[in-house]
């Protein structure tokens, strides 16, 4: 279906794909006149009287003129299905194909002078302005702001998709420079020690693995530059069940010292 | 020309998408064997730090909230053993494999600068500040896990 908007620059917009068309000024008034007769036949003589001002021109170009606008309408000659001919009778727009925009036909006024229909226009120059300006923004925002919020949209995206590549880089180049921890683990009586590499935390080690309570079932020694971390997992008699505490203290804090923490905290 | 530009900016979009939702597979398919069976478990730890002869204690409260594309906020409640709550701070982890964990820090409440001074310093070489985490040890009841940029350990029991 299609809107005929007679003063519009494009006249013709198709309702369902906002498709718009522009045609030639006699297309236009006889496309006016078949709708103002809609389901009805116009005669040839009619449509030469009223778009060619009775001037002497010949029936083909109203036959082009009528074939040039089944064209823009997406009909042909062969099927008839927006406009009919009746031959040697003339035209007639089958309802329900195009409609004239409202505030158009409100400037119209049709009558029935001697089995003819004259049609007396009656511009409203305000409405037709006013529809034309509806139009053009209409036009402008299918042209240029339905573009634009697409390319919108489409920034958004080349953003969101810019940052996603900038955080997984990031985060994986990071994780590609990192050395990975190797953990030992030693088992000494009842305790599993386990350990970082470091030199450090194999001497804390050593001086510790002999003198651990027997309620310690796992006890993590790890270092870095400044401070020891140690991690315990022990039977708490008192609670009869599993718990865990964590220390750390400064590389120089005193071995008997750590071993006397590790024997009061996690017992 | 034109043309051609947006096809590959298409691509790239569609690429970007691609690793986004790789991340996702590999974040989901290395989940620790403690979220996989609870879902969102909780974790309690207790630290004691010694520092130039003074000594602190301290409570976290770690809870697990993960979003729909199954990536994990780590919400700390840290406070001192008093109860006096402290600070609140919230990480954003990762599961990148081979028990290894990226977190990033979302806020935090001048925890770090405050109370671990040390640590702080070290982790500020490391730009731009993720770090990366290993379980070290997992059992039904513990997770002990270690920082690999700073060495750190700590075991937290696990809160059904």
């Amino acid at each position: 279906m299609w809107h005929f908007n007679p003063t519009a620059y494009h006249q013709l917009i198709h309702v369902v794909t906002g498709k718009v068309k522009r045609i030639k000024s006699t297309e236009s008034d006889t496309l006016y006149l078949l709708i103002s007769n809609e389901g009805h036949y116009v005669t040839k003589k009619l449509i030469m009287h009223e778009v060619w001002g009775g001037r002497p021109v010949s029936e083909n170009n109203i036959t082009q003129s009528i074939s040039q606008l089944r064209f823009l309408l997406g009909d042909s000659g062969k099927e008839q299905k927006i406009i009919k001919t009746k031959p040697r009778e003339g035209y007639m727009l089958l309802p329900g194909n195009v409609i004239l925009i409202q505030s158009i036909t409100s400037t119209f006024d049709i009558e029935e002078k001697n089995g003819h229909t004259i049609i007396n226009i009656e511009k409203n120059t305000n409405m037709l302005l006013l529809n034309e300006s509806i139009e053009s923004i209409k036009f402008f925002y299918r042209k240029y702001v339905n573009n634009k919020i697409k390319n919108l949209f489409f920034i958004i995206f080349l953003i969101i998709a810019t940052v996603n590549f900038y955080n997984i880089y990031n985060l994986f180049y990071q994780k590609k420079d990192l050395v990975d921890l190797s953990i030992i683990i030693k088992k000494e009586y009842n305790t599993h020690f386990h350990l970082d590499r470091g030199s450090a935390s194999e001497k804390l080690y050593l001086y510790l693995k002999d003198d651990i309570p027997d309620t310690i079932s796992h006890i993590f020694i790890f270092n870095n530059p400044d401070r020891f971390y140690l991690s315990c997992i022990y039977y708490n008699k008192t609670y009869n069940q599993d718990k865990a505490y964590n220390i750390s203290f400064t590389d120089d804090y005193p071995f008997e010292l750590i071993l006397g923490k590790i024997r009061e905290a996690c017992n | 020309m034109k043309h051609v530009i947006k096809i590959i900016l298409y691509i790239y979009i569609l690429l970007s998408l691609f690793c986004f939702l790789t991340l996702v597979i590999v974040n989901f398919s290395n989940r620790p064997e403690v979220i996989k069976q609870y879902g969102s478990p909780a974790f309690y730890s207790e630290k004691e730090l010694f520092l130039n002869g003074d000594s602190n204690a301290y409570k976290e409260l770690n809870s697990i909230i993960t979003d729909l594309w199954g990536f994990s906020t780590v919400q700390a409640s840290i406070s001192t053993k008093g109860e006096v709550k402290l600070y609140n701070n919230t990480y954003s982890i990762k599961f990148l494999g081979n028990d290894v964990i990226s977190s990033l820090t979302l806020t935090n409440n001048n925890y770090d600068s405050m109370i671990e001074k040390d640590i702080f310093k070290v982790n500020q070489r490391s730009f731009p500040r993720y770090e990366f985490i290993k379980i070290a040890y997992e059992d039904e009841n513990f997770i002990c896990t270690t920082s690999l940029n700073l060495h750190t350990v700590t075991c937290r029991t696990i809160v059904r």
